[in-house]
């Protein structure tokens, strides 16, 4: 007999950094919703997006396969029509109601083929609180048997990159002296470099500040309507057989080296937080932080759960499950990501150490054990050369696991994504063959 | 205009700008300095943290306050009805320097007192990608309009109507610092910190002059549907904003706490909320009656 499949309900906001969750120390702010959730379920303290920015990541999520092999490399850039996507694919196998709210942002994909969407998206000042609505809305009124698989994407905190100002003026910024008393302090590791965006420039540390303060409160604000949507679940008929899973697309640079926004494979961009729920099926209250995930687990844990066949051509991504039900699988020894903007950047993670490598042959080095906040660069000391060489033989075996998407025949893309695509192509290409 | 011309005038904008001598940037500031002469009466603690060097409280409107006209008319103590635009903000326009605001949906509260009760019944409706209407009723009391029991319906338009497979209903009550909530899923019970006080009461209250006097903390419950706790709001002095074809004096309060960034109300001499500035979403008085 098949045992009824589990509800799904997939959370993920937008731009989220990976410390700021309260329940995980940080005293800069409160997230009531997302510490329950934190308690109620298992958090992989070490999970890292695909890409870190929005449709890469995005698209990962939804096919299952990495950045350089769903054709959207970088935002912008079209979706292979080829592959499947989740909604697709729960619907086909798994008899799923699939239904979406909020935001997508998978180009070339029409979202409304794939899932029942039942509610749009826009900033998310304006539009959260009306995403969680119609969530909780959807669930008021589900019946029968059908299994959902119910999707809700908050934009915050990603409004910190629309900063209302006159003028190209810093908007509220110069409320901050006003509350000078409440605003968080720069990171151990700000480091400002005026070369990395040009919003920052010519902020001073009371901007510097205010901008992490209200980031803060962004944060809050995505709590508030996650608690709004995860509190009516865990207190209905559905708490008891739905997995939820909540992360983010990528982070923030929040002031990390003196960067905001996200792109780059240093941890403020790269690495997200994720929290699994399952009661009585995962543990409860556990934080992981032995397994390196990657955000092509996501699908394959859904997969998995859902009790359908693995997304076509899951190069990658692997089922965290047996983890998450307590048992000890063989696992991954590396996880890896790619940004192909600028120069194009990857970053290599294992248990220790990580390496960033850039497309014009640089690199830098960090021990995110006894350097977390990746403050010293052990690229060309002794200790960096042996950690490269094993970053370099995992970067081979990446490549070789992969199918990268070819550069697309024609111009229809226009040269400047063109060139992306011959980017990695040619990269990946150069590294096997310097082997 | 050559290149080296539009440099020359763009240095020459951006010292005023920095000197605060250009009119809608240095709104707030020309008036700063004189305004605790003009109110020796408002040396509150409160007021004594206005420290407003430039205006905060309108960035986020300024492409709309050139054609907003302050309501004149109208009270908002006792029982009355008012109407907000939601004015949406979207990146500054290169050519006035202005946010580019647009009207993206509305709010309409009607404040009846009954007994000892005071009963707030509002609509919001919220547009863009999808329309959202949210329905409260909000049983208040007490001096602060403290809630203690309300309804809330949320729904989803498709044109003019409601989908009814995605409305949310849900009953709250407060009882001796516990809130209750009830919808068709289940119960949620919480606790709050402060006294319990929906967003719509804060117009009634900053028409007084309880806030003036002192900072109010309070848990808010936004929409009848979300709660953001620990929240405060302070008097933050007078300002001196460019609205159509004038300038207007209003009093600046500020919000700050949990999940919201920081919020001014500003409101005129009569007490009137005329504007309440967050970021993306904000809101201008339309009708008062």
């Amino acid at each position: 007999m098949v045992k009824k499949r589990p509800n799904i309900l997939f959370i993920h906001v937008d731009q989220l950094h990976y410390q700021t969750i309260s329940a995980y120390g940080n005293p800069y702010l409160k997230t009531p919703a997302l510490d329950r959730m934190v308690s109620d379920g298992m958090s992989f303290m070490e999970m890292y997006t695909t890409m870190p920015q929005c449709c890469p990541a995005r698209a990962s999520w939804y096919t299952g396969r990495m950045s350089t092999e769903t054709g959207v490399p970088v935002n912008s850039c079209p979706l292979d029509p080829n592959l499947p996507d989740l909604g697709q694919w729960l619907r086909k196998h798994g008899g799923y109601d699939c239904v979406y709210a909020g935001k997508w942002h998978i180009p070339n994909r029409d979202l409304s083929k794939s899932f029942r969407q039942i509610f749009g998206s826009g900033m998310g000042e304006h539009n959260d609180a009306s995403i969680a609505r119609a969530a909780v809305g959807y669930l008021q009124n589900h019946s029968g048997d059908k299994p959902f698989f119910l999707n809700v994407g908050f934009m915050n905190p990603h409004d910190c990159c629309y900063t209302a100002g006159a003028g190209g003026g810093c908007g509220k910024f110069s409320f901050a002296k006003e509350i000078a008393d409440k605003l968080p302090p720069l990171p151990e590791n700000f480091l400002y470099n005026p070369n990395y965006a040009a919003r920052t420039r010519g902020w001073k540390d009371l901007q510097w500040r205010y901008y992490i303060y209200s980031y803060y409160r962004l944060v809050e604000m995505a709590d508030a309507e996650i608690g709004r949507l995860y509190n009516t679940l865990a207190n209905s008929r559905f708490a008891d057989n739905t997995l939820v899973i909540f992360t983010a697309d990528h982070g923030d640079g929040l002031g990390f080296h003196g960067r905001v926004s996200k792109g780059y494979m240093e941890e403020q961009a790269w690495h997200v937080p994720a929290i699994l729920i399952y009661p009585g099926r995962i543990a409860k209250g556990k934080r992981d932080t032995e397994h390196l995930a990657s955000g092509v687990d996501i699908p394959a844990t859904i997969c998995d759960y859902a009790k359908v066949p693995m997304l076509p051509k899951m190069t990658i991504g692997r089922s965290l499950r047996p983890v998450l039900e307590g048992k000890s699988p063989a696992w991954r020894d590396f996880v890896i990501g790619e940004s192909m903007l600028g120069v194009g950047q990857v970053g290599i993670r294992d248990k220790q150490f990580k390496t960033i490598l850039y497309g014009n042959d640089t690199a830098k080095i960090y021990d995110l054990k006894n350097d977390p906040l990746e403050k010293h660069d052990l690229a060309g000391i002794e200790q960096g050369k042996a950690v490269m060489q094993r970053h370099m033989g995992y970067m081979r075996r990446y490549i070789s696991s992969i199918e990268p998407a070819p550069v697309p025949a024609g111009n229809q893309l226009g040269i400047k994504y063109k060139n992306i695509y011959e980017k990695y192509n040619s990269w990946y290409k150069q590294i096997l063959k310097e082997a | 205009m050559n290149r080296r011309d539009l440099l020359r005038l763009t240095a020459y904008a951006s010292s005023l700008v920095l000197a605060g001598r250009l009119p809608l940037l240095s709104a707030g500031r020309q008036k700063s300095r004189p305004r605790r002469q003009q109110q020796p009466a408002r040396q509150t603690s409160a007021a004594k943290r206005n420290i407003f060097t430039e205006p905060p409280a309108i960035e986020p409107v300024t492409g709309y306050l050139g054609k907003f006209r302050p309501v004149a008319t109208g009270t908002m103590r006792g029982d009355f009805a008012v109407k907000y635009d939601l004015i949406r903000w979207g990146p500054v326009n290169n050519k006035t320097g202005r946010a580019r605001n647009i009207v993206s949906g509305s709010l309409e509260i009607v404040r009846k007192v009954n007994g000892r009760d005071t009963v707030y019944e509002t609509v919001e409706h919220r547009t863009g990608q999808t329309t959202s209407r949210v329905t409260t009723k909000l049983n208040c009391r007490g001096k602060l309009d403290a809630v203690v029991r309300w309804t809330a319906v949320s729904d989803v338009m498709n044109g003019r109507n409601a989908q009814t497979d995605l409305k949310f209903e849900e009953h709250g009550i407060v009882s001796n610092g516990n809130i209750v909530r009830n919808n068709k899923l289940g119960t949620i019970e919480s606790v709050n910190s402060h006294t319990l006080l929906p967003q719509e009461a804060l117009l009634s209250l900053l028409a007084g002059d309880i806030v003036k006097s002192d900072d109010l903390h309070f848990d808010m419950l936004q929409n009848g549907l979300v709660i953001k706790p620990n929240q405060t709001l302070y008097y933050s002095g007078q300002i001196q904003i460019p609205v159509a074809g004038r300038t207007a004096t209003m009093d600046c309060y500020a919000q700050t706490g949990y999940g919201i960034l920081p919020t001014h109300y500003l409101a005129d001499e009569h007490g009137r909320v005329q504007l309440i500035t967050q970021q993306n979403t904000n809101w201008a008085l339309k009708e008062l009656s």
